[in-house]
């Protein structure tokens, strides 16, 4: 994502990162990765609740698909941080939304490996920019 | 500012109302996204309306790691 930025930015994409960690560990986690990106948090997890996206099941989280992204993610190299008490269960999303407030793109993960690919969502906001995104 | 949210995709809506966050669906069909409440790093309430121009990408975590 990190490198993709000039993509989003020349698509007057902004790119904001919402976690349900409260923001002491979210400046710990920042620290860490330097994203460059807008963090924000929702300890209450309202927000996460607003767009629908609920816990998923111990099946879906240790599903064949994220234990083969983790056993990916170790093998290259990714050190796991400790940021206890962290609720593995909680599921992500992403959404893009334009200034008219429509969601243009959603997609609620089904489980920890189900994320959109970068260039399906440039697809979408290509799509949506020509005004050939499905309704 | 209120949004009238829905996705064009996936032909879901996500409901909201006014000062409380509810999960859709319900009946109320805008979302205030500048109440919305999210946090900066210094725990401070952050306008998510003031935050873009044109698109804006959300990107909600699963836990930390």
């Amino acid at each position: 994502m990190r490198q993709q930025q000039a993509q989003f930015d020349r698509r007057d994409v902004k790119v904001a990162v919402i976690s349900f960690a409260e923001p002491s560990k979210l400046v710990r986690y920042q620290e860490h990765h330097r994203w460059p990106f807008i963090m924000l948090a929702d300890p209450e997890r309202q927000v996460y609740q607003a767009f629908a996206l609920k816990r998923l099941s111990w099946f879906q989280v240790f599903s064949p698909a994220a234990l083969k992204l983790y056993w990916k993610l170790l093998r290259g190299g990714m050190k796991l941080e400790r940021y206890d008490g962290e609720d593995i269960y909680q599921s992500g999303g992403d959404f893009l939304i334009d200034r008219d407030g429509n969601i243009l793109f959603a997609h609620r993960s089904q489980d920890p490996a189900d994320r959109p690919a970068l260039v399906q969502l440039l697809d979408a906001i290509d799509d949506i920019g020509r005004g050939t995104s499905k309704p | 500012m209120s949004f009238v949210v829905r996705s064009v995709f996936l032909a879901e809506r996500i409901y909201n109302v006014d000062n409380s966050i509810r999960v859709f669906p319900n009946d109320v069909e805008t979302i205030p996204l500048e109440k919305l409440p999210l946090l900066d790093l210094h725990a401070k309430h952050v306008d998510l309306a003031k935050q873009f121009d044109k698109y804006l990408l959300l990107i909600f975590l699963r836990h930390l790691a």
